[in-house]
């Protein structure tokens, strides 16, 4: 399939978010996480729980509305189709960590080009000027640079994901 | 070959204005949005927003390599360029031609040759109409005076690259000459990146329906023009003459006019004729009825030399009533950003003919609540109720010399 392909035969449509949420009102659950295809959704009975997933960019808000079963309408359904940024499993911002964002709206890259190794990897030491990325723009690549000395602690994007500006990359813990 | 999603390359009222017809024609909706516009009304209305770059329009808005690639990677197979930023230049048509996205507008071909007004003169020559009496570019001052010689005076510089009236000087002397070229061909180069300048007489605007309809078909033909756009005309009241100007080949900014007058959503035929379907009428099948005015409101201080007003609208109520109709991406609370053009809002009213219309315009002009920002609509008012505007004695040039200099004494 082509991305455009993928995009356009979303898995989980809106209707199907309404549908799960209903369901889980009518439960007796406590808790529900689920992932599929590049959306994450949390419900909790409890209006005080904190949605564990960081949203990814500031649409993803939506999706924390929705995290309070209370909520009878979800809000901003519309934003959930297509489906946002793959959330990988990640925990909140670490503490301490200084986030890497996206300069422009692009194609996220990990390796230099299809096949070779990534930049970096979770766990790895960086300096400021290493490059860590490619984002790229219609066949025009621009790689991003760490801009902090430290640790890898998080990578935020799959590859070959669209990022939209501003969008958290990675979280560095400086050293 | 149906459309299924749309995305949107554009920002504030006219963002507003597609995407409640795309939704209503059941499209899917994607807008590319800058920082600044995240939480705008065209962003919560879409099914998606994406960011596509900071505020600055250059880096954003502008920048068709990242709304085309936006486009593609969120699954659009259409795109509708708005007016004004890419909406006339031939690049953003091009690169979805290119990718396979199909362009709510022209051929490139088209909006290459009509976005230089030059060019788009040699055109319409050369389809058989008559232009504005005029020249090819004017190098220099002394070319400048002695081709105004040659035209009469008064004359009118534009820029080339220009259009919609930016980049426009007039000159009624040598000596004005002399000031406004320089000072022209300067802004030419800031505004549009070419400072070449061409020259028009002056001529006087009215209507002559049926002969401006076909001279208006003889250069779209010529053409071979797709989709909507809109033919300019000047009319030179002594010389009972008409000649062309130039095309916009864009959705026009107050298409809400056309649209009150004959019932239709000229959006909607855009979105048809990309599609392949067609426009899905004919002349014949198009009624007028009753008369429009439309006003632009503007984010601006009409008694500081329209000087452009940024700020949060603390109130907004805006007017309702028959007839009535705003085309808005503004609120209560809406912060309006210092990045791009001031305008906020377009009002139209419509009524069963000119009087009607402008008693219910002043009415809603009147009703609107509207705090924050300075706007243009104590002048809109002014204009509302000058009797050269109710009599209809207007010009191109009538708030310049009488309009403003009566509206700051009022």
């Amino acid at each position: 399939m082509t991305e455009n392909e993928k995009k356009m035969t979303a898995v989980v449509k809106p209707e199907d978010i309404e549908s799960l949420i209903e369901l889980f009102e009518a439960s007796d659950w406590d808790e529900m996480h689920l992932e599929i295809e590049g959306l994450e959704l949390f419900l909790s009975s409890d209006p005080k729980a904190r949605i564990a997933a960081q949203p990814q960019h500031p649409i993803a808000t939506h999706a924390s509305a929705s995290a309070h079963a209370h909520a009878t309408t979800p809000q901003g359904m519309g934003h959930l189709a297509p489906p946002p940024t793959p959330a990988k499993e990640v925990s909140s911002a670490p503490e301490g960590c200084i986030a890497v964002k996206a300069p422009n709206l692009g194609t996220f890259y990990r390796a230099p080009k299809p096949g070779a190794a990534s930049y970096v990897e979770l766990g790895q030491s960086v300096t400021a000027d290493m490059e860590i990325c490619l984002i790229e723009v219609m066949k025009l690549f621009t790689s991003v640079r760490a801009g902090t000395a430290g640790v890898i602690r998080e990578i935020c994007v799959d590859d070959a994901e669209m990022v939209e500006y501003g969008q958290t990359l990675f979280y560095i813990e400086p050293t | 070959m149906a459309l299924n999603r749309l995305f949107i390359a554009n920002r504030g009222e006219i963002a507003v204005r597609i995407l409640r017809t795309a939704k209503r024609l059941g499209l899917e909706t994607v807008i590319g949005v800058s920082e600044a516009d995240r939480g705008s009304m065209g962003a919560e209305m879409a099914d998606r927003a994406v960011v596509l770059g900071p505020a600055p329009s250059a880096k954003s808005y502008l920048d068709e390599r990242l709304i085309v690639h936006a486009a593609r990677m969120t699954g659009c197979d259409a795109l509708h360029p708005g007016y004004g930023f890419l909406s006339e230049k031939a690049k953003l048509a091009t690169l979805c031609e290119e990718e396979g996205i199909v362009f709510v507008g022209p051929r490139p071909e088209t909006i290459d040759m009509l976005g230089d007004k030059l060019s788009a003169r040699t055109m319409a020559l050369q389809a058989g109409v008559q232009t504005v009496p005029g020249t090819d570019h004017v190098a220099t001052i002394a070319d400048a005076k002695h081709a105004a010689e040659q035209l009469g005076y008064p004359v009118v510089m534009k820029a080339s690259a220009g259009g919609g009236g930016r980049g426009m000087f007039m000159a009624r002397s040598a000596e004005e000459l002399d000031i406004s070229f320089e000072r022209a061909s300067r802004e030419a180069e800031n505004a549009f990146g070419d400072s070449r300048l061409y020259m028009e007489r002056s001529a006087l605007p009215i209507r002559l329906r049926r002969k401006l309809h076909e001279a208006a078909i003889r250069i779209t033909s010529f053409a071979k023009y797709r989709n909507a756009g809109t033919v300019e005309f000047l009319y030179d009241v002594d010389r009972e003459d008409f000649y062309f100007i130039e095309v916009n080949s864009r959705i026009q900014v107050e298409h809400p006019v056309s649209e009150e007058v004959t019932g239709e959503d000229l959006i909607a035929r855009q979105l048809n004729v990309a599609a392949g379907q067609g426009i899905g009428l004919s002349q014949a099948d198009v009624h007028f009825r009753g008369h429009a005015i439309e006003c632009r409101i503007n984010a601006e201080d009409p008694f500081n030399n329209f000087m452009p007003a940024p700020g949060r609208i603390t109130a907004w109520t805006p007017p309702s009533g028959e007839g009535i109709r705003l085309d808005t991406h503004a609120r209560t609370g809406y912060l309006v950003p210092p990045f791009y053009d001031s305008m906020i809002g377009k009002l139209i009213a419509k009524g069963r003919d000119r009087s009607e219309a402008i008693e219910r315009i002043l009415k809603a002009i009147r009703d609107f609540r509207l705090e924050g920002p300075n706007t243009t609509l104590p002048l809109l008012s002014f204009v509302a109720t000058h009797t050269d505007f109710r009599e209809n004695r207007i010009t191109t040039r009538c708030l310049e010399d009488k309009g403003l200099p009566d509206f700051s004494r009022a």
